[in-house]
């Protein structure tokens, strides 16, 4: 059974005590375009991961029979420890590359895409990043370290960065030296300047310490959430490739193979010789990406997500006894509903006839 | 104790030599490490000190997909990014480990492998070549040598094996790179960074 099934309650609870720890609060943390956006994409995430989710499996499966040296004895709680410390260190290295090679940022790039922070954006995850990411475990699995330790760690991981995701818990003390807190990851979703290319850690922040790439959050600064190329879309289809899309149009217009070849493998903000450098950013005047909506078509929008999720639930539960073309035939409903409402939420026509 | 355990450690030497040279480029050290872990490794198991024959398949699987290539990108385009940046020549040599992975582990094919390197070192010998290179090209036609005599289980010394000969052919190879002045001209290339970070 897919561990994200209890995820899904356990996510939405947490939003749901975030929210009201907010409005308790006076703050406003929340916008429910943004979120639902980030939920969809969640859920979108969630069908392509399933339906590709034994590729990770299969490789990590190969690697491991073939030239997986050790044994190690699992009930032994330094195995999993030692197992953890390591998946989260060469977590980091995904993530950085992730973040500094415009090909697989083209697949991340959908997590920052927010410029809100919150628990929701936490489950803003990419449905096109899961093809490149088992390279890095490799060495997981050359040590010997079982199948069913490799997908534990992982999923604890997973699970510990999604409460990091908040604007409502402030610095943590001690545990800022050396663990991921809401504080140091929140100057990673930033888009200041001293937030780029900025904490990449999952569970443990030493490695950012010591690989150079650590930084403090600032009081005198406010952390500007969202990326540089901003997305600019409420349709999660469209947030999982349009950096792709970007990058296919610099390749084009980019003359010399060498260059083409860096618009892929360069990172994110390079340029190619003679084009015009990006223009400075002014935390102060950065503007929120937002479209009018009216009540009923937000309620529409809610009404959607929630399908969607339910579809998504039904589909974890049944997918191992699904054959692939009904298993894509849920996909594409959850899909269809999503698209539909991403574009009727940013579609200037529909707008103007409903304020109308 | 088998003659494989001591041209393992002739091999290894060798790589230890060329990384400790500074003034290499980036790529050819992370070529020269990677062929130095799997002789190490080769070491380890044939003197029967601490044998982790898993690994060092993997190592030598790492060579023959990665680290060849590697070296012929560094040998054909000296100025390249792949060649003497870090993170360009880590994305290649990941790059060509996935390649090896998917031939070896999931096609079962090796001799896909064991094909694209001697496809690398066979252009390394045509651009040396062509360059003039005469003394590096001849020490590289040796590497080349004793990998086809390893391919083909050849035995042509009475007291080496073929696995012998591949080892010291990839010795006497770069022991030629490193010792030709073929990057010493570009050193400075290494200090050049393009912009790179971004959000």
């Amino acid at each position: 059974m897919q561990p994200f099934i209890f995820v899904i309650p356990v996510a939405l609870l947490m939003i749901a005590i975030e929210l009201w720890v907010a409005r308790r609060r006076g703050l406003q943390v929340y916008r429910l375009k943004d979120s639902i956006t980030s939920l969809n994409v969640g859920t979108i995430s969630q069908f392509v991961i399933t339906l590709g989710a034994g590729m990770n499996i299969f490789m990590y499966s190969v690697v491991l029979d073939k030239f997986g040296a050790f044994d190690w004895d699992t009930s032994n709680p330094l195995t999993w420890i030692l197992a953890l410390v390591l998946y989260d260190f060469f977590y980091y290295w995904v993530h950085r590359t992730g973040h500094e090679v415009n090909l697989f940022w083209a697949a991340h790039v959908i997590h920052h895409s927010s410029e809100e922070f919150n628990l929701s954006t936490a489950l803003r995850q990419s449905a096109t990043g899961f093809y490149f990411k088992w390279v890095f475990y490799v060495p997981l699995a050359l040590l010997g370290f079982p199948m069913k330790v490799y997908l534990t760690v992982a999923f604890i991981d997973l699970v510990y960065q999604i409460w990091v995701h908040t604007q409502l818990v402030g610095r943590l003390g001690f545990l800022e030296w050396f663990m991921v807190t809401p504080s140091n990851h929140r100057v990673h979703h930033g888009q200041n300047e001293y937030c780029l290319d900025k904490n990449y850690g999952g569970i443990f922040s030493v490695w950012d310490r010591m690989f150079g790439t650590y930084a403090d959050e600032r009081v005198d600064e406010p952390v500007v959430y969202g990326v540089r190329k901003p997305l600019h879309s409420w349709n999660p289809i469209w947030g999982n490739v349009y950096h792709y899309t970007l990058m296919w149009q610099q390749i084009r217009s980019t003359s010399g193979w060498r260059n083409k070849l860096m618009c892929v493998f360069a990172g994110p903000a390079w340029l190619p010789p003679g084009a015009a450098p990006a223009p400075e950013f002014v935390p102060e005047k950065f503007e929120r990406f937002d479209t009018p909506a009216p009540g009923w078509m937000q309620a529409l929008g809610v009404f959607a997500c929630g399908l969607g999720m339910s579809v998504l639930v039904h589909f974890l539960l049944v997918a191992k006894n699904l054959a692939p073309g009904q298993a894509l035939g849920y996909s594409a409903a959850a899909l269809l509903a999503y698209l539909v409402i991403g574009w009727l939420w940013q579609r200037p026509s529909v707008m103007e006839a409903a304020h109308a | 104790m088998p003659s494989l355990a001591y041209t393992d450690g002739l091999l290894a030497l060798v790589c230890l030599w060329l990384l400790s040279r500074a003034g290499l480029p980036l790529g050819v050290r992370i070529a020269a490490g990677t062929l130095g872990l799997a002789a190490v490794l080769g070491v380890l198991r044939f003197s029967g000190l601490y044998p982790i024959p898993q690994w060092h398949q993997f190592a030598s699987m790492l060579g023959a997909c990665a680290a060849f290539p590697l070296l012929a990108v560094a040998v054909l385009w000296p100025d390249s990014a792949v060649a003497r940046q870090p993170k360009f020549a880590a994305l290649f040599f990941i790059g060509m480990a996935v390649v090896g992975v998917l031939a070896v582990g999931v096609a079962q094919k090796r001799v896909l492998v064991d094909a694209l390197t001697v496809i690398s070192v066979v252009a390394m010998v045509i651009t040396l070549g062509r360059g003039g290179r005469w003394p590096t090209a001849l020490t590289t036609v040796l590497m080349l040598a004793g990998m086809l005599l390893f391919a083909a289980k050849a035995s042509v010394v009475p007291a080496l094996v073929p696995g012998d000969l591949l080892h010291i052919g990839t010795a006497i190879g770069l022991l030629g790179l490193g010792s030709s002045s073929l990057w010493q001209d570009t050193s400075s290339m290494e200090t050049q960074e393009p912009q790179l970070h971004g959000a």
